[in-house]
């Protein structure tokens, strides 16, 4: 890679913002390594091919891989990403960069909290675990550090959302007549999304799961918990993406050689984001007795509605890039395909990741049907769907993305430009064979979430064997292990090639502009309003029918694994005996 | 000249093939799900990557650019 | 957009090529202004893809669905 720009690059531009994102980036890489190491462990230890932890360890090995993966390593490179999406297109720094190191800060304590109390878990001697999964449901319950960690972490992302709504009212002020610069506007959506959603699990957690942990109350109510998980944990979902999604419309046409089809359009994608992302979250709960048929409808329907942004990305993004081919001299119905840039990493993973969210979209819509969704419910397919998703369309996304920005942040080139290439691919192919398997696995009634998915009935297996849906995991997930080890090496190498100038990018206009749109687009507070009200109208019933059955927090609910209260237990009755003593 | 004229480089040579390769497992898939026909695994897999070898090994030799300049 | 990007209004975009493309990557040949250019590449790509979404979906609820015994555990 010797592309030669005269441009400054961010790096020359905003050296300390650069240092921020540079850091970001690497925690959400190291959380990525060891993940991906649980994930071949899961893979292999579920398939009987390698079985090097105990099957009791098990569920420690996966809720590190889903805590790490699903939700430090996604958010530590959004974060990142952010903070340079927002630099770069307002053009100008954070109006107090103290501030961004303290969230910075406040994540990764945060994050060393929660990854601390899972870790422990391997090791008996010590009484802390948090095997909780990263859906942390009660009764299971972990050391309360896990749950403070968890809060810190939040807290961080606040801030972080905070800091750029803070940097952009001071370029607002500079600039009053301006439409907001299209990778700004995708980052404010998402942090008002981002307030809604944690408004559930603040609650979970700060209210429920936190004190219980520490023996302050007796009981949760498991069903009242588990809403308010969901009502956070379908918008986290678009927390993962939209950052892929900012990638997709901002940088994949550039990469492309093209210019982003329609500003218009992205931003009325990224409101429909902000205003049905979390209405819909009762969708991922169509077993859970105790929540009525008809809020379960409610959410079957808007999540229906949702498909709708997903489809005009798709329209978007393709059209851009096809622009770029065609520029490029592309022609023919199909044949500008090959005039893609297929030997630019950036582009070849960015353009993978969104063929097979393609495919995710198919199980996506059967996940999303109420009575379809029996078919698949707690099946491996629900993993063969989300590695599709935020494993691939995200995951890739994210390690695509680095390549194109990675020396745009430390002015050094990427170690290898063919074994990027190579590690992209591997990504697509391992995650081809490891997810069809799945989804075909579930199809027949293979189980996720278990070291053991033997059980003690037969898989009657439609075509093939059981045993070759196995290997095809095993080889899968140890094909994604070595792509992200590639991955990560490469990077790690990159840290040693010379500096040197001319790696500045800029981002071409969209080819209708926003001056095309009516502004109201540009409305924060109208969307906000909205999506309040609609979350409102979604939540208040069936929340209050939870809490009216069961109270608020349940009755007779007793917590696994017991960490903290026998401690507290021990303390009262050494107190008491001691008690007994001096009387 | 007409099909080497598709392919230029190796990089792209490459997620061509792999696209090709995902393609022909999940026909499989839909082969036994949707029309229950049972490929057996080994013939089927073998013979893909045969296939594939083959018009890979044929694209490279006929490959529009000199092999030097592109990888 | 603004910032570092170029004013929307030029549509001449001196764009400089990806920092992580290949050696010798083609340069853009021609530059296509919004009129002249028409996506329908991309909308034949996405009738495709709705068309075996379809096909998908539909063999999913009758046959899958529709055509398994209820599952009763226990
Ligand atoms: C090295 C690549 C990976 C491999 C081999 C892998 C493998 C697996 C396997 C086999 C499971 C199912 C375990 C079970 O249900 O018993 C699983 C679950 C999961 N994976 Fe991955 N995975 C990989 C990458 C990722 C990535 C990149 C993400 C997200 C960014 C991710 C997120 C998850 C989540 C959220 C779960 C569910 C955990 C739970 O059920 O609590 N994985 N993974
Ligand atoms: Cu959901």
């Amino acid at each position: 890679m010797s592309t030669q720009t005269d441009q400054p690059s961010f790096v020359d531009r905003y050296p300390e913002e650069a240092a921020v994102v540079r850091r970001s980036l690497l925690v959400a890489f190291v959380m990525l390594g060891i993940g991906a190491l649980m994930g071949l462990v899961q893979a292999l230890h579920r398939t009987n091919v390698l079985r090097i932890i105990d099957s009791a360890d098990y569920y420690t090995v996966l809720t590190a891989h889903g805590v790490f993966l699903a939700i430090v390593f996604t958010i530590f490179f959004l974060v990142g990403l952010y903070q340079w999406a927002v630099t770069r297109s307002l053009d100008r720094s954070p109006v107090d960069i103290r501030f961004t190191h303290a969230w910075a800060t406040m994540m990764t304590v945060g994050s060393l909290m929660a990854g601390a109390a899972i870790l422990l878990g391997f090791i008996d001697e010590v009484p802390v675990s948090a095997d909780v999964l990263f859906t942390f449901y009660a009764p299971l319950q972990a050391h309360p550090i896990f749950y403070a960690g968890l809060a810190i972490f939040i807290v961080g992302t606040w801030m972080a959302g905070a800091d750029w709504f803070r940097t952009w009212l001071a370029w607002r002020k500079d600039n009053p007549d301006e439409r907001i610069p299209l990778q700004t506007f995708m980052v404010l959506t998402t942090m008002i999304m981002w307030y809604v959603a944690t408004l559930g699990v603040a609650v979970e957690v700060l209210v429920f799961l936190l004190p219980w942990s520490l023996g302050l109350i007796d009981s949760v109510d498991p069903l009242l918990t588990r809403t308010l998980f969901w009502f956070f944990g379908h918008p986290v979902v678009y927390f993962w993406l939209m950052p892929a999604y900012l990638l997709w419309y901002t940088v994949m046409p550039k990469i492309a050689g093209g210019r982003l089809f329609s500003d218009p359009l992205a931003r009325v994608v990224f409101i429909l984001f902000v205003l049905l992302s979390t209405p819909v979250g009762i969708h991922h709960q169509y077993v859970d007795p105790g929540i009525a048929q008809g809020f379960k409808f409610i959410a079957m329907t808007n999540t229906m509605f949702l498909l709708l942004p997903s489809l005009l990305t798709a329209f978007t993004v393709v059209a851009s890039i096809e622009h770029g081919a065609r520029q490029r001299g592309g022609t023919g119905l199909f044949g500008w395909l090959t005039a893609l840039p297929w030997r630019d990493p950036a582009f070849t993973g960015m353009a993978l990741a969104g063929l097979l969210f393609a495919a995710g979209g198919f199980s996506g819509m059967v996940n999303a049907g109420m009575n379809i969704n029996y078919l698949v419910h707690n099946t491996l397919w629900v993993p063969g769907h989300f590695h599709l998703t935020v494993g691939t369309a995200v995951a890739l996304t994210f390690m695509a993305g680095t390549y194109w920005l990675w020396p745009q942040l430390t002015n050094r080139e990427i170690y290898s430009r063919p074994i990027a290439l190579a590690q992209v691919v591997m990504w697509f192919g391992g995650m081809a064979l490891m997810s069809n398997a799945m989804h075909v696995a579930g199809l027949f009634g293979v189980p996720r979430r278990t070291a053991e998915p033997q059980y003690s009935f037969d898989f009657p297996a439609l075509f093939g064997t059981i045993g070759e849906l196995r290997l095809q995991i095993a080889v899968g997930g140890t094909l994604l292990f070595i792509s992200t080890v590639l991955f990560l090496s490469n990077l790690a190498f990159s840290l040693g090639t010379p500096k040197r100038e001319g790696f500045g990018q800029t981002i071409p206009p969209a080819l209708s502009g926003p001056e095309d749109s009516p502004a109201v687009l540009d409305n924060m507070k109208l969307w906000a309003a909205i999506a309040v009200v609609l979350v409102v109208l979604a939540y208040a019933l069936p929340l209050g029918a939870i809490i009216s059955d069961n109270g608020l927090f349940g009755v007779g609910i007793e917590p696994y694994p017991m960490l903290v209260r026998p401690l507290f237990d021990w303390a009262g009755a050494t107190l008491a005996g001691l008690a007994e003593v001096i009387a | 000249m007409t099909l080497p004229s598709f392919v230029r480089t190796r990089g792209g040579m490459l997620v061509g093939l792999v696209m090709l390769g995902a393609i022909g497992f999940e026909l499989r898939t839909v082969a036994g799900m949707l029309f229950g026909i049972d490929l057996p695994a080994a013939p089927y897999f073998i013979g893909m990557v045969a296939i594939l070898s083959i018009v890979g090994v044929y694209l490279d030799v006929t490959r529009s650019t000199s092999p030097d300049t592109a990888t | 957009m603004s910032g570092t990007t170029v004013p929307a209004e030029s549509n001449e975009t001196e764009a400089e090529p990806s920092v992580s493309a290949a050696t010798g990557q083609e340069e853009i040949q021609r530059e296509l202004s919004h009129e002249e250019y028409d996506p329908k590449g991309t909308l034949a790509l996405i009738l495709i893809y709705f068309a075996i979404l379809m096909a998908m979906w539909v063999f999913m609820y009758f046959v899958e669905f529709l055509g398994n015994e209820l599952v009763v555990v226990g």
